[in-house]
């Protein structure tokens, strides 16, 4: 066995985004802008598959003060498609939205799934089971800031 | 700044992946806005398991026992070597939802297709996962780590374990310990506690029921965390059990069941979600 794990994990999944239904799944989700996926994202039928990043686009602009841009503190409720982390350290986790959009958020440091681990994200990755999840943008990266069953 | 996080694969190859035809018997149709979730993490060269969710859009579990599939795997640079398993359906919870699993020899590591085949109608779209050259816990043919873990001997109970029903018998023993007998042993690794809502709890409890029909297998059940009745307790990395975290097992994921042979070597291991008669299998 190999005894690192620092390495990337890798959850594969497969999000036909193109034939995503539009009917709303997600009753509380909140508009999101400006890190979100979009359907227009997937390649096409020709293209070999390669690893596609979602990440979000990084704002070029800067505020008045020089620092990165923040965005007010949204919420909103999605369905775990990937976890990238181990016991340890969750560093990644992506949700897919009503409107089949993704987001990927990184959690901030010391976040907990209610009071439980974090790596409680994995679990409904298996189950389908939504959660909710409070996070600000900080210089193009969503952080989560509170994660929890959706209700 | 993080790093980038790049695990989601979008991969619209309904043309170039999805060479397939239908070989499953049944009429299992899936809608063809279903998705695929490889739920296991822990992938590497050789003989894997492979664990498989179909989903709606909105994130529901498809499938049943009823419901006939295939999974394909394939290197993504190589599609032809593409090798196909009738995908068993395995509930996580009975009669509410489950997953399928199926075993692949991968020969090489990298970026490979999964793809869910229907026993009729298109395949879904390929999801690709990654194969590692190593597993990352130990693997199939490993010596079990020696290490010790709390005992009912040792400790009260209670302090031990968050299963609130506990069995005693899985606590006889530290891990090191039952690897070491000379007999078989099954390691449960998992935190009923602090997994409420899906897998943890019920994997433990399945092996919970079949133990009494292997009175000479030693039963070990290992908690994730350490001093979760400590106050101020917060499960997280800092909290790792010894046996669980980097100088032990490495688990990068829970809940697992190891099988351990007399002579302290792993024979079997099962990610996430096992069907109780996998264990079955592999104790007979």
């Amino acid at each position: 066995m190999r005894r690192s794990v620092g390495s990337f994990v890798l959850l594969g999944v497969a999000v036909s985004l193109a034939s995503c239904s539009d009917e709303a799944l997600l009753s509380s989700a909140a508009p999101i802008e400006p890190l979100i996926t979009t359907t227009a994202a997937v390649a096409p039928a020709t293209q070999e598959p390669t690893p596609t990043s979602t990440a979000a686009a990084t704002p070029t602009t800067l505020a008045a003060d020089g620092e990165p841009p923040r965005v007010a503190s949204q919420q909103t409720v999605g369905v775990v498609i990937a976890v990238d982390g181990d016991l340890s350290e969750i560093r990644a986790f992506s949700l897919l939205l009503s409107d089949g959009a993704v987001i990927e958020l990184a959690p901030q440091a010391g976040l907990l799934f209610d009071e439980g681990p974090l790596s409680h994200v994995r679990d409904h990755l298996v189950s389908g089971a939504p959660i909710a999840v409070a996070f600000h943008v900080e210089a193009g990266v969503a952080i989560a800031t509170k994660v929890g069953d959706a209700q | 700044m993080r790093a980038p996080f790049v695990a989601l694969v979008l991969c619209a190859m309904t043309a170039a992946c999805g060479n397939t035809e239908s070989a499953t018997s049944g009429d299992t149709q899936l809608p063809p806005q279903a998705i695929t979730v490889v739920a296991n993490t822990d992938i590497a060269v050789g003989e894997g398991r492979l664990l498989v969710a179909i989903a709606e859009s909105d994130g529901s579990r498809l499938g049943s026992p009823a419901d006939a599939i295939a999974i394909e795997v394939a290197p993504a640079d190589q599609p032809e070597l593409r090798q196909r398993s009738e995908g068993v359906f395995t509930w996580t919870i009975e009669d509410v939802f489950g997953l399928y699993r199926a075993e692949f020899v991968f020969d090489r590591p990298g970026i490979w297709n999964v793809t869910v085949v229907p026993a009729s109608g298109r395949p879904l779209e390929p999801t690709l996962i990654q194969v590692r050259d190593d597993t990352v816990a130990p693997g199939v043919g490993d010596r079990a780590p020696a290490v010790a873990t709390p005992t009912a001997v040792t400790g009260v109970l209670e302090e031990i374990t968050t299963d609130p029903e506990p069995d005693k018998r899985f606590y006889e023993l530290s891990l090191d310990q039952a690897s070491k007998s000379g007999a078989t042993t099954v390691a449960v690794f998992s935190t009923p506690a602090f997994c409420r809502t899906a897998t943890c709890g019920p994997m433990l409890d399945q092996v919970k029921v079949l133990a009494p029909a292997y009175p000479e297998v030693n039963f070990v059940h290992v908690e994730i965390y350490s001093g979760f009745n400590e106050p101020g307790f917060v499960p997280d990395g800092d909290h790792l059990a010894p046996a669980v975290g980097a100088t032990g097992w490495n688990l990068p994921s829970e809940p697992w069941v190891f099988v351990i042979d007399e002579a302290g070597v792993i024979s079997h291991r099962f990610e996430g979600v096992m069907d109780p008669a996998e264990l079955v299998a592999a104790l007979s």
